[in-house]
């Protein structure tokens, strides 16, 4: 970079980053801005509340929905999200080290279901499940849930296992380990960032799923946050929720932020830096 | 401590590659063992079968007497230092030597001795708690060697240990690890594409061309008796130079020069025989002023003077056939061979000669110094002598 140009380079990338930050963010403060209003001051058109309330938060966790609600997205999510890293794990590992016939055509195959709209099987799926027994039940939305985030893992998986020096495998294969040891204790830790990353791409996705979550639960007993918020009521039919809303929102980010900052901690680049020269 | 065995081993991968061709290897309990050769000739692949990472196509392997062909490296209780030292970043020096041991379940004091002992003798006391992304070179190669040697294995398996350090720490890491390795006397295979390292080092040597087994013997063996062109060529610095040259009746006429023919080969040639390659060391050579009524004495036009205070290297061309078996085999151990029509040759004299770039100097050559080369198969023709 020259360095005449690299002071208006540093301007141009922050000013562009603020904007993105503004744009993305400014719809987050709004909804946080709703639900600290009190009921009567809703609709009064200022953004910073002119008096401070939890009022709508009260009244979230007074329902006894919200809270089930919570319990299952928080449960779905993260059996969701343990058992599709822990499938992609082993798949990864094998297409990259592996050579076997079909490799090309799993990550393929992967692919196409990433390319699939899920819409497309909403109607079959409601059908299916509700024959099988699995309509309105945990397994019912944790198993669309893997099949959608798997190939989004295993194609992320399988990148961070490509930078693993061979020889480590092999390495720890003299040294006595089985070949499930040397997997454990080498080549997950050194794909810990890959591992991660799928983690935080696999929650999000679950926990911000609406069109499962909608479709496929009727009841407390899987009916997980986002489909919960639809169905708030306000206290007389001629009130909206807004309130109520903008405070469950506001609720269920909480978790996505706690775990993408958990994550981002782990998530360190250059891990494998000094296992091989040259 | 074991003897390895290698009985009729053959290495062929999926993609038809002969890797290994049948060969017959015995490396001796506790010996300093060296596979040496030019780069795809194989050595990894041997290695790897030895320790388990790849199957033999066919033959067998024996440590101490006993078949372990078909068993996983982790029951052959064999350590390896890869290329690469293969350290694991995420664990400290100290785990990464801990390793192995932790997975035989040794108990934590038993582990926690060992790895001070290794520390000890390899002097890294003060590292064991630094990641491998910490080290130097040295230290990682130290560290590499030391997670080998806590294990006390039956064999340890060095595939070019020191290939990644500069070169003076190549030098000092070689004495470090021939005497490692002669006071713990544990059998060693230690692989290297250079043979100054090979010689050096090794208590025998083979040499590996395309998958086979040219000559194992020791240093000094291969050295002065050869049993082909290619071992004659790789084994040396600066390496031997070949002329093409013909018999006749009992003298060999060189391109500069004719000398006779050694007596130890007279009679032994058959009476075919009359194209052949021979090969000089450059300290067959000798400056014909001050060495009186030497053999063949010729006129070398001086190109290159190498000063190397105890020595002295003087390059010159002489005009010869260049082409056939002869080109082909500089090629192949990428010999600066010259160009066409005119071959390269390096002779080592006296620092007290008078030479000087571009004049002339008087050579001659020690009959009872040159090998003879069958000029179509490369076979040496004079087994026995020099
Ligand atoms: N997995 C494989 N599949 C096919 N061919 C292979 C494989 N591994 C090695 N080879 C081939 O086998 C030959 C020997 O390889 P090897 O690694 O043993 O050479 P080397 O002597 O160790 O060379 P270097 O000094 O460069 O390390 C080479 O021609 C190589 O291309
Ligand atoms: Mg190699």
């Amino acid at each position: 970079m020259k360095p005449g140009s690299s002071l208006l380079d540093t301007l141009f990338w922050r000013a562009g980053g603020l904007l993105v930050l503004v744009y993305a963010l400014l719809p987050v403060a709004w909804i946080l801005s709703l639900s600290l209003k009190p009921a009567a001051d809703l609709n009064d058109k200022h953004f910073v509340p002119g008096e401070l309330s939890l009022e709508h938060y009260q009244a979230v966790f007074v329902d006894a929905q919200f809270p089930a609600a919570v319990w299952n997205s928080i449960g779905i999510a993260a059996i969701s999200t343990a058992l599709s890293v822990l499938l992609a794990m082993f798949a990864a590992y094998a297409i990259v080290r592996l050579r076997f016939r079909g490799r090309a055509l799993i990550l393929g195959a992967a692919l196409s279901i990433a390319m699939f709209p899920p819409v497309a099987v909403i109607g079959p799926l409601f059908n299916l499940w509700r024959t099988l027994g699995l309509y309105d039940t945990w397994p019912g939305l944790i198993l669309p849930y893997m099949t959608f985030t798997l190939p989004l893992a295993i194609w992320t998986l399988s990148a961070f296992f490509r930078e693993i020096p061979w020889d480590l495998d092999k390495a720890a294969r003299v040294d006595g380990a089985t070949p499930l040891q040397a997997f454990r204790h080498v080549i997950v830790p050194l794909a810990a960032p890959g591992v991660f990353t799928a983690a935080i791409l696999v929650f999000i996705f679950a926990w911000n799923d609406f069109l499962f979550a909608a479709a496929l639960t009727s009841t407390n007993d899987a009916r997980t946050v986002p489909a919960a918020i639809a169905f708030f009521t306000g206290s007389s039919r001629f009130e909206l929720p807004t309130g109520s809303i903008a405070a469950a929102s506001v609720v269920v980010t909480v978790p996505v932020i706690l775990v993408v900052l958990v994550f981002q901690r782990r998530i360190v680049a250059g891990l494998t830096a000094g296992a091989v020269k040259g | 401590m074991a003897e390895i065995v290698l009985d009729r081993i053959e290495k062929r991968f999926a993609d038809g590659t002969q890797a290994v061709r049948p060969t017959d290897l015995t490396i001796r309990d506790g010996e300093l063992f060296i596979l040496v050769g030019p780069s795809g000739c194989g050595k990894s692949t041997l290695l790897k079968i030895i320790v388990g990472l790849e199957r033999p196509t066919a033959g067998e392997i024996r440590v101490a007497g006993e078949a372990v062909t078909g068993r996983d490296p982790k029951d052959r209780n064999m350590a390896m230092v890869f290329q690469s030292y293969a350290l694991y970043p995420h664990m400290t020096v100290r785990e990464n030597m801990a390793f192995p041991l932790k997975l035989a379940k040794l108990n934590p004091a038993e582990i926690a001795a060992r790895v001070k002992e290794a520390a000890e003798i390899l002097e890294l006391g003060e590292l064991l708690e630094r990641k491998p992304a910490a080290l130097s070179g040295g230290q990682r190669q130290r560290v590499a060697m030391g997670r080998a040697i806590v294990r006390h294995p039956a064999a340890f398996l060095l595939d070019e240990p020191l290939s990644n350090l500069d070169a003076k720490l190549r030098v000092q890491m070689r004495t470090e690890l021939a005497r490692l390795q002669r006071r713990l006397g544990t059998t060693t295979v230690y692989v290297t594409h250079d043979q100054t390292e090979a010689m050096t080092l090794g208590d025998r040597i083979a040499v590996l061309r395309k998958g086979e087994i040219q000559q194992v013997g020791s240093p000094r063996e291969l050295y002065q008796c050869p049993a082909n062109i290619f071992v004659a060529g790789f084994i040396g610095s600066p390496a031997m130079n070949f002329v093409p040259a013909e018999i006749d009746g009992d003298r060999l006429i060189l391109p500069m020069t004719e000398i006779p023919l050694p007596d130890a080969l007279r009679g032994r040639l058959s009476a075919r025989t009359r194209e052949v390659i021979v090969g000089i060391r450059p300290e067959r050579f000798t400056d014909a002023a001050r060495s009186g009524g030497c053999a063949g004495v010729f006129s070398a036009g001086v190109e290159v003077v190498e000063w190397l205070g105890a020595d002295l290297y003087v390059h010159f061309d002489v005009r010869a056939h260049t082409g056939g078996r002869l080109g082909a085999l500089q090629q192949e151990l990428e010999l600066d061979a010259g160009h066409a029509g005119r071959l390269r040759l390096v002779a080592r004299v006296g620092t007290d000669s008078r030479v000087q770039e571009g004049g002339a100097l008087g050579l001659c050559v020690d009959p009872g110094g040159v090998l003879l080369f069958d000029a179509e198969t490369g076979g040496r023709l004079d087994t026995g002598s020099a």
